[in-house]
């Protein structure tokens, strides 16, 4: 069960915005292939936004925090010497933020 | 650039501005619209943040939507995609960084520009934006973040 603090840090996170729409609706994170991950560790030492950690018991990085990530930055891809990071499609991504943006005007 | 035509922020030990009269991308690029044309670079965070700039690999594409991958910057620190804030055909990448890539770093929203593109559908892609005031606010944010890591 979680502390009251934890639920507080995952409000916050979960309505973390991203030009006024929650940043949790927008499909833009990275996905880690666990089979061609070697465990090297360069795109977490690359991504200040805290989104991978590595898992101590499979030895491979894992994405812990999605919602952390800059939406359409995917520069942590060229990090990846084995090319296991990819991303969502921009176009459709795109479509659903505009789509957000009639429901989530800006201010 | 007079005072009053930009906002300011110190960081460390950089002034980060803010022209008034541009608009901005949440993943900091810029737009500075001419006519029916439009001039696109990085904003003096992303340049401070990435470093010197050694190579500029622009994408292999004649046209761009709002949120392509407009060029890739390699400085001494990383090598990064920068995305395009709005859409359009590619009338010219700046000549210029293929031999000075620094000029990203001393004069960002000047010299440093990256791609001269003509205007597709800038009416949408504005919608997108956000003013100077704007972004300024949410750079205060991510400095505010940077220093947190610091």
């Amino acid at each position: 069960m979680s502390t009251e603090p934890d639920v507080l840090l995952e409000l916050k996170e979960r309505y973390r915005l991203y030009l006024g729409i929650p940043r949790h609706l927008i499909p833009w994170f990275p996905t880690v292939d666990a089979e061609t991950c070697v465990g090297c560790k360069e795109c977490i030492k690359f991504c200040h936004d805290t989104v991978y950690a590595f898992d101590e018991a499979t030895h491979k990085v894992f994405v812990e925090n999605p919602w952390h990530c800059q939406v359409y930055c995917q520069s942590c891809t060229h990090a990846c010497n084995k090319d296991a990071i990819t991303f969502q499609d921009r176009r459709e991504v795109k479509a659903r933020i505009r789509e957000l943006r009639e429901k989530y005007p800006p201010a | 650039m007079k005072r009053q035509e930009f906002f300011e922020l110190q960081f460390d030990k950089f002034g980060l501005r803010v022209p008034k009269g541009y608009w901005y991308a949440g993943y900091d690029t810029w737009v500075k619209v001419e006519g029916e044309e439009a001039l696109v670079g990085v904003t003096d965070f992303f340049q401070t943040k990435l470093g010197d700039i050694v190579y500029v690999t622009p994408a292999e594409v004649t046209s761009f939507e709002q949120d392509d991958v407009l060029a890739t910057l390699e400085s001494v620190k990383a090598s990064v995609d920068i995305t395009a804030p709005a859409s359009g055909e590619v009338v010219s990448f700046n000549p210029a960084l293929e031999s000075q890539p620094q000029l990203i770093s001393q004069d960002p929203y000047g010299e440093g520009w990256v791609a001269r593109l003509r205007l597709s559908d800038w009416e949408a892609d504005q919608k997108m934006l956000l003013s100077a005031d704007g972004y300024f606010r949410l750079m205060q944010d991510k400095v505010a973040k940077e220093l947190e890591r610091a």
